[in-house]
């Protein structure tokens, strides 16, 4: 029985990656907030023949994570694969942004992403194998002015990327990071928005001319790729070529930085 | 030693706040802004290593010490808020705050990882909220984030570090970018290996510390050349400052060629598991 556990699970990205590996052979843990979402999905991903088992987990409250992390995954037990896709967002400049957004960005999207990495590896390299996948994003590679919280703490699960793949390689466990562009997902509705709104915010990223592609999109371009052994996944091909730009020519970068804060305070005056 | 006519230029009569400030390049740095006549505030958690740095009557500017755990956010906001009602205003926040840990990733509990970033990570935050909103209402100041080039390479072994460095790189560039339309500035320094009392024992977990530091890949600098060096990049305007020399070339590789590191990164594993075995067996 394979053991996968995908984080995030209630929506968006997690939700199409645990669908789509959904299949006989495989037990399933579904991390999320919302139950009654994880029940549905724990229907669908029965109803292709894994078993699922549902786990609705507040991220936030390390404690809860850390009892079911030692109950469900003793030592001795490892899980086979793990994807860490759960994350939220927030949009406003820095200037307007509060303490506790930076806060909750960092226990949300770092903190959380690297217990249960921490949790996991430890049991995986115990074993000699096993393969973790870390979705960041993007703005990781770019930078996103009026997001720099978010980018700044995707930043730093690539950075632990960077780092954590060769000690990996060395113990059998395998790293890969997910850096996606713009995917349609719950993420902005539920986002953070500081002297701006869900609504301008959309509308400008609607201006910028990068192709939003759906969560199921890029979970299959995920999942195909982890299955080919990429370690560096990048999606859709605009986002693996500013990944490479980035930080080959960031005065390229810059220009787009210029670009996306011009159209951000335009709309916020 | 006499500063230069530029690190006067730039910081005579400023007010300077440096964070870190009780030893290795923070220390420097508070020194040589004092030397070239600014009013610097120096802030550390450890009361004994700043007390001493007060005591210049005849330097052309002066250190103000300040006991300060950047980790602790609201601590930052009053010790910060306070400076600035004395002064009137920052022109510099040197958010130089940061340790270190080396050890195999797998061995080493999330409170170690997480007592990392929050000084390294969440100090460098901090100290931006505090000081940031009121730069922007002025339209002057420079803040100064202590990166590292393990923020481009990433740095096996000390996993925890090259993370929350390279979110303070990426924080500082896009931060930079909006703070341009208000006349801020920021700017990283991504030093290389500084031979300043970041490596004690008591933060490498599972080797000996003189095996890994007496195997690095290149020679440390000493934390005087280090400040200055970063000084001069502030001087200078630059919002990546990288030094010396050879982490310039590490940078462009790694940003360049990243895969061409991929052997140096197996060597740090390999120097720290010897050490491992230096360890286990004293």
């Amino acid at each position: 029985m394979e053991k996968i556990v995908v984080t995030g699970a209630s929506s968006g990205i997690g939700l199409e990656i645990a669908t789509q590996l959904a299949r006989p052979g495989r037990k399933l843990w579904l991390v999320g907030r919302n139950r009654d979402k994880l029940q549905d999905l724990a229907s669908t991903v029965e109803a292709n023949g894994a078993a699922a088992e549902v786990v609705a987990l507040d991220l936030m409250d390390r404690e809860a994570c850390a009892r079911f992390l030692e109950s469900s995954f003793p030592d001795g037990e490892p899980a086979d694969e793990v994807y860490l896709s759960a994350a939220v967002s927030m949009f406003g400049e820095v200037k307007d942004v509060l303490d506790e957004d930076w806060r909750w960005i960092y226990e949300t999207n770092l903190l959380s992403p690297i217990q249960w990495m921490l949790h996991f590896y430890r049991g995986m390299a115990a074993a000699g194998r096993g393969r973790i996948v870390l979705l960041s994003s993007l703005s990781a590679y770019t930078g996103y002015p009026t997001a720099v919280p978010y980018a700044a703490m995707k930043a730093g699960l690539m950075g632990v990327f960077r780092s954590i793949r060769h000690e990996g390689e060395l113990l059998g466990v395998t790293f890969h990071l997910v850096s996606p562009g713009y995917v349609d997902t719950e993420i902005y509705k539920r986002a953070k928005y500081r002297s701006t709104s869900y609504e301008q915010t959309m509308r400008l990223i609607g201006t910028l001319g990068f192709k939003v592609i759906s969560a199921e999109e890029a979970a299959r371009r995920i999942v195909r790729q982890v299955g080919r052994g990429k370690r560096d996944i990048c999606l859709p091909a605009y986002a693996c070529f500013l990944a490479w730009l980035a930080p080959r020519m960031p005065f390229i970068i810059d220009r787009i930085h210029r670009k996306i804060l011009e159209k951000f305070r335009r709309t916020a005056a | 030693m006499k500063p230069n006519a530029r690190f006067q230029e730039t910081f005579d009569g400023r007010v300077a706040v440096v964070t870190g400030a009780g030893s290795g390049i923070g220390r420097e740095l508070a020194l040589l802004l004092r030397d070239s006549g600014a009013r610097v505030h120096a802030c550390d958690r450890n009361e004994g290593a700043i007390r001493p740095l007060a005591e210049t009557p005849s330097a052309p500017g002066s250190i103000t010490p300040h006991v300060l755990d950047v980790a602790d956010g609201r601590a930052v906001t009053s010790v910060f808020r306070r400076i600035e009602e004395e002064e009137g205003r920052i022109d510099f926040l040197f958010n130089n705050a940061g340790i270190t840990l080396l050890g195999e990733s797998h061995l080493l509990s999330f409170d170690l990882w997480k007592s990392l970033l929050d000084i390294n990570l969440m100090g460098v935050v901090h100290g931006i909220q505090a000081v940031y909103p009121s730069m922007v209402r002025q339209g002057r100041g420079h803040i100064i984030n202590t990166a590292s080039v393990a923020a481009v390479t990433g740095y096996a072994t000390s996993v925890a570090y090259a993370g929350s460095k390279a979110a303070i790189l990426e924080l500082s560039r896009s931060l930079g970018s909006e703070a341009e339309g208000h006349g801020v500035r920021v700017s990283a320094a991504c030093p290389g290996y500084v031979n300043s009392g970041i490596f004690s024992q008591e933060r490498i977990v599972g080797s000996d510390r003189d095996h890994v530091v007496g195997n690095l890949p290149v020679a440390m600098l000493p934390p005087r050349t280090a400040a200055r060096m970063l000084l001069e990049g502030v001087v200078r305007k630059q919002r990546e400052i990288i030094f010396p020399t050879t982490a310039r070339m590490f940078c462009f590789l790694g940003r360049w060629f990243p895969f061409l590191l991929a052997p140096s990164q197996k060597k740090l594993i390999r120097v720290f598991r010897e050490g491992g075995g230096i360890a286990a067996r004293d």
